[in-house]
Formats: structure tokens, C-alpha cells, sequence
């Protein structure tokens, strides 16, 4: 097995050219982090096992952020046979950097020139075979998107890997490579073991790498290795007339790029940059940038519910009619009830939004896919700067309205702890797209249809507004501190092939219905045992008599309701509901919706699942089943309603969020802030959006 | 003169980084280095947050990490490698 751990700069294409080579799906976005944790992608290619280790973009090879460190921390420690060194072609000195920074490990290397379709248009020719022979590596020139040199790829990767011998290639100047040539010997005489090569152990050495000094620190060795660095040192400080080794190296790289570009690169047009500043004029204008940002957000909401509504009308109307069927079919009986009011009610009032979650997923595809997503990052920095948080919590906040796991992770893009965190506390403000079914539902059944885009914009943007201005709160209470530097690349606009959109949003579809009939279905069922158990046989029996005696129908279907209601209050579910009936009271809520609430921090989709179970049970058997929304309009005032909403808007995130919650923030001791922090907060505005709410009407 | 004293559309050389060795280190690996070119492709309300490019890369920034560069601006804006005639150019290329 060939084991490849995949480096480069942040959006070059490497998980691109991995999904490419190796089949894969992994996420792909135009902007910096889209990848933030190790991902591994196995597959067999002319005979030989393959496992990629795609790792986050890197600038270099240093450990500011945790991404960075994922990546250093991987190719220091873990075992691989060689480097696959992904380069954006356009951008190709920049990235050489990096490429220096790799060569200095002195492990097997291949560069691939990725991007080589846009290098074509933007008229970059670069001498690959000249280059590699400069660089001592093989350069393979790629294109993920129109995929092109994937089988050279391929066969560079297998003979690098055949190949016994790895000599250092890497030339510094003159200067440093006396000094490295000075420990090297020294090291040697010592007869030093080492897993690299002591010539790279050397310039670690020189790079004041801390695992370096780690590692000898202990050792007796140290007492004489000490003076020959320091004296290296002394000489290096006195060549560069500066004492940043940072600088000294920086030097070096950019020396080392600039003469392999000036060598194997030809520039045949002008850098030209009318495309991106054509529309970066309008989109980045200081005045109009950020109305249109909230007129493409208004629109995708409008477009969320009016396109999104038409197929759930026939999604509704399949499974009301669905229900019908299998209990027609299966008769009268428990188990025709645990089908049909369990499992078919959950799951369909889970599917039921599938439509509107695609048009969701769709739009923040294209945000991140097109080059947008910085843009929107750059226009907010300032208003969130004012807030207290960074302009690159914009990335992790946005994703957080597709889903808040991912969200979560994303925030690892942001250097500081303090930010990090702060960030972390307010993503589930940001409503996931789990919460949209809830919404669509109460916004469906409360608001003429013509308002509801816009009240689901609203219910959105005060949601994030609201995050933004807890954020604040915190930051002036618990998080306080400086402010870390704004500093983010802006990617290219490009524009994302079908396929990439394509793959984006029916992976996440598919998760949603995936979810839908495993989740959710044991969700559903569970809470219709829950909802039918313990059985009253008694009190069945007293109602028997009593229907046996009754005089006319009227009074025969009124005992009949009675006896389901009084089921299901004192089924398991209704004692739970009721005990924490008085807690949720002043909220305008029955002990249904009081148990919807606390079902969904399993899972949101199970908010509306609960619904479809409870409200469809309570309801007389022998009518026809109505649709989820006529249920909740005959159940449910619209004050509880709008402050159902505001509650879901706020509470704590599903129970899979909230354990990576703890993992990225670091402990239970958050989770437990994190849980008591958004239920006050939402206890009380939904408090008071009850009772103004009610005041009003 | 700083960078965030720069207008929009003008040019400047880089003549010193002053920042602390991890900004300096990042701003290196975009290529904002001493003697880079570098070119004021926007900003946000106020001059918050600046867009500038640097090669074939542009980044942003806020103005508070502007002013840790000093530059040197180059004045004749009608130059080859002015923006202006560029666009020009571009336009045929993309239509
Ligand atoms: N034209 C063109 N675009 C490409 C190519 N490879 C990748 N892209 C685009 O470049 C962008 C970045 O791709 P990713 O694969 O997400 O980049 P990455 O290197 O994994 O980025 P990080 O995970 O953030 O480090 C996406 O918009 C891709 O569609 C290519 O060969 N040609
Ligand atoms: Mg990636």
C-alpha cells in the first residue's frame, strides 16, 4: 500500500484532484479551509493499494491555527511514503514556498501543477520537466476540473515510490549551506540515528523547530550540539544583518522560488484581472455590497418557500394518503398503528422538507463554490469587528445554516482561542437546516403564503443578528481580549460545473433522507410506544361500558375522543410532557409541543416528527387523516406559534452537534454553559414574544 | 506612508513589514514582502478592511494591519502595469 499525504497551499484543488484520481467526495469550495481536518480516500490503481491523507491548505509549514497543525503535526509524526504536493499553476512562485519548505523534509516527493486549464488561459507556460529537474521531483501537470494528467499523476506517485535512493536536492545559498554542512558533520561524527536525514534535521535545527530541540534536549549530546548551532546562528544574524530567523529563512524560499520560476516559467500575456474586478466592483462596492448580500439572502428564502412548497404539497398529500392506505390495509390493530402513526407520520413529516432543504443547501453551495463566500467575509469584517468577532467567523457562522456539525469544525480556520470559542457559542444561532422544516411548518400555517419568504428571511436574519449581539455581550464578559488580525486571500471567481453542485447538494439530500429513514424512523417509533404506553386497561374498560350505553353516535365518537386523549396524556411521553408542562407554560405551550422541544435535542428533523406523531394520535381514528399543517393551525395559536419559533431559533443544537460542540470547544464544562446560556436566553424572548404576541392580537 | 493611506486604484511599492513574526510570516507566504509591488483593489465602508493584490494575489486586510506596512507609492498610475489598461485588454479576453 502506497500511503500519500496530500500538502499545498489552501485552495489549490487538492481535494479536487483527489476526488478526481481517487473517486472520491470530498467537500470542495472556492475559498481557503474548506478542508480543516485529515481526510482519508482509499482506492487501487494499476495494481497497487492507494490511501491518500487529504490535510488542510497550509501556507507553510508553521502552527499557527489547528489546521496548520494538523498538517505539520502529520507530516512530522505520521508514517507515509511520500508527499503529494498539490500547486496552483497560476499562482505558481507563491506556492513554491511551500514546495521549498517540503523539499527541506528530504521525503519523497511529487509535485503536481494543478489548475494547468486556467494557466492555459491566463497564458502561463510552465516547462514542467525543467523544473522538475531543478526541483529534483517530478512535476506532473493537472486539472482536477477537466481532468487532465490524472494517470500521469498516477505513474509518478508509483515510480517515486519504487524509487530506493531520495538524495537531497534542495540547494540554499551559499551561507546556509555552510552552516547546515557544519552540524551535519558534527551530527555525523556523533553518529546520530534519525528518522530524516540528518541534513534535514540540520535545518530544523536552524529553523528553531521546537520538536527538533525537543529531541535532543534530554540527550548529553546537547552540551556540544549547542555551541555549533548558536555559532551558526551568529553567522547567519551577521550575513542578513537581522536576527528574525524567520526572515533569514523567508529570504531563502522566495530566493529559491524566484529563481525557479525565472528558470521554467513564461509568462505570455499580461496578468490580467478585468473579469474578477468587473464584478468585484459591484459585489465588493463599499455602498452596494452589503444590500445586495441581503437581497440574494432575501431572495434564496423567498425561493426556499414558494419553489420549495409546490412538491411538498404532493409529499404531504402521498403520505396523508399513505397513512390511509396501510391502515385500511392492515386493519385496526397495533401494529397498523405503530406503522402508519409511528413510523410513516415521523418519517413523512421529516421528507416533507425535502424540498426546501435542496433549495437551502443549493444556495449556500453556490456561495461557497463561486468565490462569493470572502467577499461576503471581507463586507463584514467591519460590522463584525464592531461585535467583537472576526471576519472569518463568516465562514463557520454561514455554514452554520446548512448544518451546525461541519460549522463547528470550520471554526478551526480562526487562530485565537478566545475567537474560536466565542465563535463556537454563537453557530446555533444560526439556524441549521434541520431547524427550516420547523419553520416552513409554523411559518406555513400562521402567515398568508405571500408573506412567508420574507418572515422566514426574518426569522434568519434576527436569529443571526441575535447571535451577533450575544457575541458582543460575551466578549465584553467572558471572552474579552485583543483583537487578532484580519488577514484572508481572496480566491478567484469560478464558476462551479454542474457536477460540483450537483455532487454538493444530493450528498446532503441524500444525508437528509438518510437520516429521515434511519433516525428518525427509530425516533418515531419510540415515540409512538412512548405516546401509546403504559396501557390503561381499566379505564379502556370503564369506556367501553360507557360507549356500549351511550345513545346515539354523537355521544358514542365524544367518549371515544376522551378515551384518546386520556391515553395519550398519560401515556410515558404525556407524563413527561406534563411534568415539565409548567416550565414551558408561560410560554403558551401544551405538553405536546413541551415534548417536541425536548425530543429535538436528539435531532430537529424529530421536532416536526413528534409533531406529525402527537397530533395525528390525538385526533379521531375513523375521520381522514389531515395534513401536518391544518393539525397545527387547529391546535396551536398563533402566539405559541411565533414563540415556538423563537425558542427552536435559540435552543440548544441537536445532541451530534453538540458533542462536537465539546470536542472543539474542549470540554463538558462548555457543553454545560453552552446548554444553560441558550435556554435562558430563549426561555425569555420566547416570553416575551408570547405575551407581546398576545397582547397585540 | 502607510498602506491604508492609499486610495483605491493606486500602486505602491512594499518598503517594510513591521508586525509581529506570525503576521510577518503570513503576509510573507502571500508575497507581501519588501519590494513587492502592491495594488489597492478596494475597500469596505470607512476603510475598514482594504482588498489589495499582490502578483496574482489578492488579499484582505484590515486597516489596523494596513498600517503595519510601510510603502512607498509609485505615482505615475498610467504605467504598464496600471489596472486601467489591463481591464481594457481583459475585456476581449472574456467576452
Ligand atoms: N479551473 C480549475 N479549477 C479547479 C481545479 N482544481 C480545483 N479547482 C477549483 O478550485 C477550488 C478549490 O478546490 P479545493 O479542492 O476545495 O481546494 P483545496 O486545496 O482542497 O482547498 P482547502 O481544503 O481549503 O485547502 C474549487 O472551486 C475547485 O472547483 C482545476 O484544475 N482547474
Ligand atoms: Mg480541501
Amino acid at each position: 500500500m502506497i500511503k500519500i499525504a496530500l500538502v499545498g497551499q489552501p485552495n489549490v484543488g487538492k481535494s479536487a484532484l483527489i476526488n478526481s484520481v481517487g473517486n472520491a467526495r470530498l467537500k470542495v469550495g472556492n475559498f481557503s479551509g474548506v478542508t480543516v481536518k485529515k481526510e482519508v480516500v482509499r482506492f487501487s490503481r494499476d495494481g497497487y493499494d492507494f490511501e491518500i491523507t487529504d490535510l488542510p491548505g497550509s501556507y507553510s509549514l508553521t502552527d499557527y491555527t489547528i489546521e496548520e497543525r494538523v498538517t505539520k503535526n502529520y507530516l512530522d509524526d505520521a508514517d507515509y511514503d511520500l508527499i503529494l504536493n498539490v500547486v496552483d499553476s497560476t499562482n505558481i512562485e507563491r506556492n513554491l514556498y511551500l514546495t521549498t519548505e517540503l523539499l527541506a523534509l528530504n521525503k519523497k516527493l511529487v509535485v503536481a501543477l494543478n489548475m494547468t486549464d486556467e494557466a492555459i488561459k491566463e497564458g502561463v507556460c510552465i516547462d514542467e520537466q525543467q523544473l522538475g529537474k531543478l526541483l529534483g521531483v517530478e512535476c506532473v501537470k493537472t486539472s482536477a476540473v477537466e481532468k487532465t494528467g490524472i494517470d500521469d499523476i498516477i505513474h509518478a506517485m508509483i515510480a517515486s515510490y519504487n524509487r530506493k535512493t531520495n538524495p537531497f536536492h534542495l540547494q540554499f545559498s551559499e551561507v546556509f549551506e555552510e552552516e547546515i554542512e557544519h552540524i551535519v558533520s558534527f551530527l555525523k561524527e556523533k553518529k546520530v540515528q534519525c528518522k530524516i536525514s540528518l541534513k534535514a534535521l540540520a535545518i530544523k535545527l536552524l529553523r528553531e523547530d521546537r520538536n527538533a530541540y525537543l529531541r535532543f534536549r534530554e540527550e548529553p549530546i546537547w552540551i556540544e550540539l549547542q555551541p555549533i548551532v548558536n555559532e551558526g546562528f551568529q553567522h547567519l544574524y551577521l550575513h542578513y544583518d537581522t536576527k528574525d530567523l524567520d526572515d533569514i529563512f523567508n529570504d531563502e524560499k522566495a530566493a529559491l522560488a524566484k529563481g525557479a520560476v525565472a528558470e521554467t516559467v513564461q509568462f505570455k500575456k499580461q496578468l490580467k484581472h478585468g473579469f474578477t474586478d468587473k464584478i468585484d466592483a459591484l459585489l465588493m462596492h463599499q455602498f452596494v455590497g452589503l444590500p445586495i448580500f441581503l437581497f440574494l439572502m432575501w431572495g434564496l428564502f423567498q425561493l426556499t418557500f414558494e419553489v420549495g412548497s409546490i412538491p411538498m404539497e404532493w409529499i404531504d398529500a402521498f403520505f396523508v394518503m399513505l397513512i390511509d392506505a396501510t391502515k385500511s390495509f392492515l386493519g385496526d390493530s397495533e401494529f397498523s398503528s405503530v406503522i402508519a402513526d409511528g413510523a410513516i407520520a415521523g418519517v413523512g413529516a421529516v421528507v416533507l422538507f425535502l424540498p426546501n432543504i435542496i433549495i437551502l443547501f443549493l444556495g449556500i453551495a453556490l456561495l461557497e463554490t463561486t468565490g462569493y463566500m470572502s467577499r461576503v467575509a471581507f463586507l463584514l469584517d467591519g460590522f463584525f469587528h464592531k461585535f467583537g468577532l472576526h471576519g472569518k467567523s463568516f465562514i463557520p457562522l454561514v455554514t452554520g445554516f446548512g448544518c451546525s456539525v461541519p460549522a463547528y469544525m470550520a471554526a478551526r480556520t480562526l487562530k485565537n482561542d478566545r475567537d474560536r470559542l466565542l465563535t463556537l457559542f454563537i453557530i446555533g444561532f444560526m439556524s441549521c437546516g434541520a431547524r427550516l422544516p420547523i419553520y416552513v411548518l409554523f411559518v406555513g400555517a400562521f402567515f398568508a403564503e405571500h408573506h412567508a419568504g420574507n418572515i422566514l428571511f426574518l426569522i434568519y436574519i434576527s436569529g443571526a443578528l441575535l447571535g451577533i449581539l450575544v457575541a458582543k455581550v460575551l466578549k465584553m464578559t467572558a471572552f474579552k481580549g485583543d483583537d487578532e488580525p484580519f488577514v484572508m486571500e481572496m480566491p478567484k471567481y469560478r464558476l462551479p460545473s454542474l457536477q460540483l453542485i450537483w455532487h454538493t447538494v444530493s450528498a446532503q439530500a441524500m444525508m437528509y433522507l438518510k437520516k429521515a429513514g434511519t433516525f428518525i424512523l427509530l425516533a418515531s417509533v419510540l415515540i409512538w410506544f412512548a405516546s401509546n404506553y403504559p396501557k390503561q386497561p381499566e379505564v379502556e374498560q370503564d369506556y367501553q361500558v360507557k360507549i356500549e350505553q351511550a345513545s346515539n353516535n354523537e355521544a358514542i365518537q365524544a367518549l371515544n375522543n376522551e378515551l384518546a386523549l386520556y391515553k395519550l396524556e398519560n401515556s410515558y411521553l404525556g407524563m413527561i410532557g406534563h411534568a415539565s408542562e409548567p416550565f414551558f407554560a408561560p410560554l403558551g405551550y401544551d405538553w405536546r409541543m413541551a415534548v417536541a422541544l425536548e425530543t429535538g435535542l436528539a435531532a430537529k428533523e424529530v421536532v416536526v416528527a413528534t409533531l406529525g406523531v402527537l397530533y395525528g394520535l390525538g385526533e379521531d381514528n375513523t375521520e381522514q387523516s389531515e395534513g401536518l399543517v391544518e393539525k397545527i393551525q387547529a391546535n396551536v395559536s398563533l402566539a405559541s406559534g411565533i414563540s415556538f419559533i423563537v425558542f427552536v431559533m435559540i435552543y440548544l443544537p441537536c445532541l451530534a452537534a453538540s458533542m462536537v460542540f465539546m470536542r472543539e470547544a474542549g470540554g463538558w464544562k462548555y457543553l454545560g454553559y453552552l446548554f444553560v446560556f441558550t435556554t435562558v436566553i430563549a426561555w425569555v424572548l420566547s416570553f416575551l414574544a408570547f405575551t407581546l404576541t398576545q397582547a397585540i392580537t | 506612508m502607510k498602506l491604508n493611506q492609499l486610495e483605491k486604484g493606486q500602486s505602491a511599492i512594499v518598503v517594510i513589514v513591521e508586525a509581529n513574526k506570525e503576521l510577518k510570516n503570513r503576509f510573507n507566504s502571500f508575497g507581501l514582502v519588501k519590494g513587492a509591488q502592491i495594488y489597492i483593489e478596494g475597500h469596505s465602508l470607512a476603510k475598514k478592511t482594504l482588498e489589495v493584490r499582490i502578483n496574482n494575489t489578492r488579499i484582505a486586510l484590515r486597516a489596523s494591519e494596513a498600517e503595519k506596512i510601510a510603502i512607498k507609492p509609485i505615482l505615475e498610475t498610467m504605467d504598464k502595469a496600471s489596472p486601467q489598461e489591463a481591464t481594457n485588454l481583459e475585456s476581449n479576453a472574456y467576452d
